[in-house]
This record gives C-alpha cells, sequence and structure tokens, in this order.
C-alpha cells in the first residue's frame, strides 16, 4: 500500500499512530488485530518501523547493530545471529558487517535500517519515505526488497512524495492531504487526469519526425532538445500515431507518457483541494 | 534490556572522550592528594597527626566534589541526546517497555561512574597503607559515594528526559546538584535565623531544620563513614559529622564543665551517642532519585498523547 501527499499531509503521523508510537488527537486504530492505543508493546512485536529520519549507533558494528535490536525484540540469541547475517545478505551488506556504522554511505544507512526493521520478522512493514536520498540503483535494489516482503506475505505501508516510485512498489494507492484519505485506488484504475495526456516522442532524425509529425497533421510541441511532445486521449490513439509516423518513413525510439499515471493524479486532487 | 546496557556501555567505551576524562579525573585526584600529604607531612614533621586518616577523608570528599562536576557531565543528555540523533524512538518502537529503556541507561551510567570510582581505589590504597583507615571504614566510604553518585546520576537523566535541548538540560542537571550542595546549605543558613536563642546555658533547639541539610550529599558521605575510635579530631569527615549531629540533637554534646587540670570536657554523664543523620538523608535523595526517574519513564511512554510544541517523536 502506497500512501502519497505533499510535505506535511500527516503520512508521518498516520505511520506513527500505526507504530504505536503516538496516540491520535481523536479516533482509533487497528493493526494485527491490536490496538496501538493500548497494546502497543503488541502493536511493537508486530510492526516493521522505519522513520523517515533515523540515526543510528555510529560507533557499533553492523552487526552488532542489528543484533541489539534482535535482542530488543527479545529474539533469542542464536535466532539473532542467524537473523541478522540473513538480513545483512538480504540488504547486501554482508561484506561490511564487521565495519563500524559510521563508515557507511547515506544509501547503505538507509539499507541498514530497512534490516533493522526486519530483525523480528514483522507481520506489517511501515516505511516512512524509505527511499530518500537514494540515488536510482539503490532506489531500485529498495523496491525490489520491499515488493519482496510482500510477495512473503508481509503487508507493507509505504509512504513517499515519489510518485513513480510507488506506482511501481504498491498494489494500492491512498492519497493523503492535510491530515485526510482523500483517494483510495487500485494502481490499474487511477484516475488519469480527463483522458489527454501528454507523450513525448524521439527518433533518430528528429528533423525527420517534426517534418512527419507535421505531414500526418497532428498538433505537436517541439521541446528544446528536438523532441516533440502530443496530447493524446488513449493509447489507441497513441497506436494510431506511430503507424502513421512509420508509414511516413520516421520510426520513433521513444514513446514515453509525461509524468506518469499517479502524478497527473496527484496533481488533479491538489488542484481539487486548492 | 541487557543488550541495551551492553550495548550502551559498548559505546561509551569505544569513544575516546570517556578515557580523556578517566584519565584527567585520576591525575586530578593524584595530583591533589600528593599535594595534600606533602602538607600534612610538612606541618606535623613529628607525624602526630594521622596522616592516612586526613588523606583518605580529603580523597573521598576530593572524589564527591569532582563527580558533582562529572556525573552530570556523562548522563546529562543521555535520552535528549538520542531523541536529537534520531535513534530513541526506534528504541521506543521495540519491545523494549519505557521503564526498561531508561533503567538500561541508568545501569550503563552506574556501572561507568563505578569505573571512575574504581580508577581512585589506587589512590585509597596508599592512604589507607599510611595507617588509620580500616579496610571496613575504606569500603563504606566508598559505598556511600557510588549511592550519592547514582542519586546525582539519576537527577541528570531525568534532566535529559524533561528537556529537549541538551544545553538546558546539563544546565538543568548542574542545577540539581547545586541544589543539593549548596542549595542545602543556604536553605539551612535561612532556616538558622529563626532559631530562639536562651541565655540560661540550655541547648537552642533546632528543631527538624537538620533535615534541610540532610540530603546534601557531603553530609551523606561524612555521617556515613564510620567513626575511626583513635584520634577523630584531624579527620575531616569526622569533624563534619560532628557538627551535623550536633545540628540535630544539641543535647548529647553539651557539655557541662571543664576539667581544670586538663581542659578536657567532662560530660556530666557519659552522652549518648546522637543519632546518624545519614540514612534519612539517604531516604530523601532517594526520593528525588524516584522521582526523576518516573517522570523519565512517563517522558518515554508510548504512544506518546502530547507532545510539546515543535517536538516530534522521530
Amino acid at each position: 500500500m502506497g500512501l502519497v501527499g505533499p510535505n506535511g499531509a500527516g503520512k508521518t503521523t498516520l505511520l506513527l499512530v500505526l507504530a504505536g508510537l503516538l496516540a491520535p488527537d481523536r479516533g482509533g486504530a487497528a493493526v494485527g488485530g491490536c490496538d496501538p492505543l493500548t497494546q502497543p508493546q503488541e502493536v511493537h512485536r508486530i510492526v516493521g518501523w522505519m522513520p523517515d529520519f533515523f540515526g543510528v549507533y555510529d560507533d557499533l558494528t553492523l552487526r552488532e547493530y542489528l543484533e541489539l535490536f534482535g535482542a530488543m525484540f527479545h529474539l533469542r540469541r542464536d535466532e539473532t545471529k542467524t537473523r541478522t547475517a540473513e538480513l545483512l545478505e538480504l540488504v547486501g551488506l554482508a561484506r561490511k558487517a564487521d565495519l563500524k556504522v559510521h563508515t557507511l554511505s547515506r544509501g547503505q544507512k538507509q539499507r541498514l535500517g530497512f534490516a533493522r526493521a526486519l530483525v523480528h520478522r514483522p507481520k506489517v512493514l511501515l516505511l516512512d519515505e524509505p527511499a530518500s536520498g537514494l540515488d536510482p540503483r539503490a532506489r531500485i535494489d529498495l523496491r525490489d526488497l520491499v515488493r519482496r516482503q510482500a510477495d512473503e506475505g508481509a503487508c507493507v505501508m509505504v509512504s513517499s512524495h515519489i510518485l513513480q516510485e510507488l506506482e511501481e512498489m504498491a498494489d494500492v494507492i491512498v492519497f493523503v492531504e492535510a491530515g485526510r484519505c482523500t483517494g483510495i485506488y487500485q494502481i490499474g484504475e487511477l484516475p488519469t487526469g480527463g483522458g489527454a495526456r501528454r507523450w513525448r516522442l524521439r527518433a533518430l532524425d528528429l528533423g525527420a519526425l517534426q517534418q512527419a509529425a507535421y505531414a500526418v497533421g497532428t498538433t505537436f510541441e517541439v521541446m528544446s532538445d528536438g523532441s516533440i511532445v502530443v496530447e493524446l486521449n488513449d493509447e489507441r490513439a497513441v497506436a494510431d500515431l506511430v503507424t502513421r509516423l512509420v508509414a511516413e518513413g520516421v520510426a520513433p525510439t521513444a514513446i514515453v507518457p509525461e509524468g506518469a499515471g499517479l502524478e497527473g493524479a496527484f496533481l488533479q486532487l491538489g488542484a481539487a483541494e486548492r | 534490556m541487557t543488550a541495551l546496557i551492553m550495548s550502551e556501555l559498548r559505546q561509551r567505551m569505544r569513544g575516546k572522550r570517556w578515557w580523556i576524562l578517566l584519565g584527567i579525573w585520576f591525575a586530578v585526584l593524584l595530583g591533589l592528594i600528593v599535594l595534600i600529604r606533602q602538607a600534612l607531612v610538612s606541618t606535623s614533621p613529628d607525624h602526630d597527626l594521622e596522616v592516612g586518616v586526613v588523606m583518605f577523608a580529603s580523597l573521598a570528599l576530593l572524589v564527591l566534589a569532582l563527580a558533582c562536576l562529572v556525573v552530570p557531565a556523562l548522563t546529562a543528555t543521555s535520552i535528549n541526546g538520542e531523541r536529537d540523533r534520531g535513534t530513541l524512538a526506534i528504541l521506543q518502537a521495540t519491545a523494549l517497555r519505557p521503564w526498561e529503556i531508561v533503567a538500561a541507561k541508568f545501569i550503563a551510567a552506574l556501572v561507568t561512574t563505578a569505573a571512575f570510582l574504581a580508577a581512585t581505589i589506587p589512590i585509597a590504597l596508599w592512604a589507607i597503607a599510611e595507617g588509620g583507615v580500616s579496610l571496613g571504614k575504606a569500603a563504606a566510604v566508598y559505598l556511600t559515594l557510588f549511592g550519592v553518585s547514582a542519586v546525582l546520576l539519576a537527577g541528570a537523566m531525568g534532566a535529559s528526559a524533561i528537556v529537549r535541548r541538551p544545553a538546558l538540560s546539563a544546565v538543568l542537571a548542574y542545577g540539581f546538584v547545586f541544589f543539593l550542595t549548596i542549595g542545602t546549605l543556604i536553605l539551612y543558613g535561612i532556616t538558622m535565623t529563626t532559631v530562639d536563642y536562651d541565655f540560661d546555658g540550655s541547648p537552642p533547639d533546632y528543631g527538624v531544620r537538620w533535615l534541610v541539610l540532610a540530603p546534601n550529599p557531603f553530609v551523606v558521605l561524612a555521617d556515613a563513614a564510620p567513626a575511626s575510635p583513635d584520634d577523630q579530631d584531624d579527620d575531616p569527615l569526622a569533624g563534619m559529622r560532628y557538627s551535623i549531629r550536633q545540628a540535630r540533637d544539641p543535647q548529647s554534646y553539651q557539655i557541662q564543665s571543664f576539667d581544670p587540670q586538663t581542659g578536657e570536657p567532662i560530660f556530666e554523664e557519659e552522652p549518648e551517642p546522637p543519632p546518624p543523620v545519614w540514612p534519612y538523608g539517604l531516604a530523601i535523595e532517594a526520593g528525588f532519585a524516584a522521582f526523576a526517574f518516573y517522570v523519565a519513564t512517563q517522558r518515554l511512554g508510548v504512544p506518546a498523547k502530547k507532545l510539546p510544541r515543535g517536538e516530534r517523536i522521530a
């Protein structure tokens, strides 16, 4: 489940409530059949929480760090050891197991934090902006890690304002704005913003592409890099345009929707709010 | 909880700051004791003074004085420091209960304090070797030092839980120390202005004013130190003990007359040994410590009901 909203919308607050760390002003919550208000300890055992900003104990090694948290979740000593090794392997930090935590890069710390959230095999994973500050490669790795947890049966809740990222990760998207839920959608059923979408086209010879587009009679915009942007109602229109361009002797090398579906939906929702 | 204690200690040990502080601590104490011994030996060359007794008493008082400086420095940011670094909320989200987090931090700090005390043992052994101090007395004094330090520690930890900013919590922690050491003395002085003195020779009634002074760490230390049977006059601890017990029970030290030949005081009857003050002092201090502990636990409680303005859980 993806949680989308602008900064200050209440994503982190919601996750804190679900993690049993913050009491809501009104209302209640249920996590894995437990009430975070009255059974915080039970909820902590069920939930793996990774905050958007967190510190690590710089003077510990990676292994010590994870083992510490294993022990604090009352895992048995041997269990902690195997779990630690397993997790370090999972997040690709096994080679650094005996280095101090402060030698890690930001992305590596983020992965260590992710491993930490998994140490007690939580049934529910709450990840608050897990990809912030990560490079594209690390982001893809993280996405795969999160998906794998979900495939193994964990309920995962990820918050982000980076929309494509959630589109790739989540099955359900929840929009949050100003502390309220403004929409829940299955990933395939996201509103696209009233039909027309902008598509960017590139070809080997950009000049020829522009001429061909003119020849087939579409309205288009020429971007600063020479590629063109066309407004099309649906994918049938896209296929149609491509066929006609090929007939003109220009094969498009890239046809990319401008702004992913989510972004469109998000912007639309934001506009409606205002 | 054990894991958290061990990890706290491990992190402290790995930091350079800790070892530097320990080194300075030992060097300063050793230096001062060497100077005091020189002074004692040169002022009483024929050794009618119990050098060992004075050395040991000075050591105990100096250790306490320095502990008043060092203990808050070691603990005054233990909780809000973690909050600042963004590690506290993760601890709160584990299966540990709030009191376990507080207790783990407290015990780790206590072990650190014990290490500081242990570092002074060689100096204490030197004083004992000079004679006049029994091992039992030394052990009792160290035990008291440990107990009093634990109270200062608890206060500093409470401060670090209440106050968000490390600099301010340090001020609050030192404020607590200041209140116990100097504040009680000032308060006592103020209460003494209300004593009625009769001039018929009967001792004034100080009432329960001694209770104000009782939680003073130095009073507790001096009062709890066992008296050595011989030569009490030289022992600074005995002097302090005499004063505080007299404040509690002036009757017991009432001197009736002086022997004309020797000038020694004669008691009409052998005075009852006055009751000790330190159990009361330690009990009051323990009350402060328990309160600090309670407040710290409350502040770490999850789910947090109300946050002070501008504060984030994580």
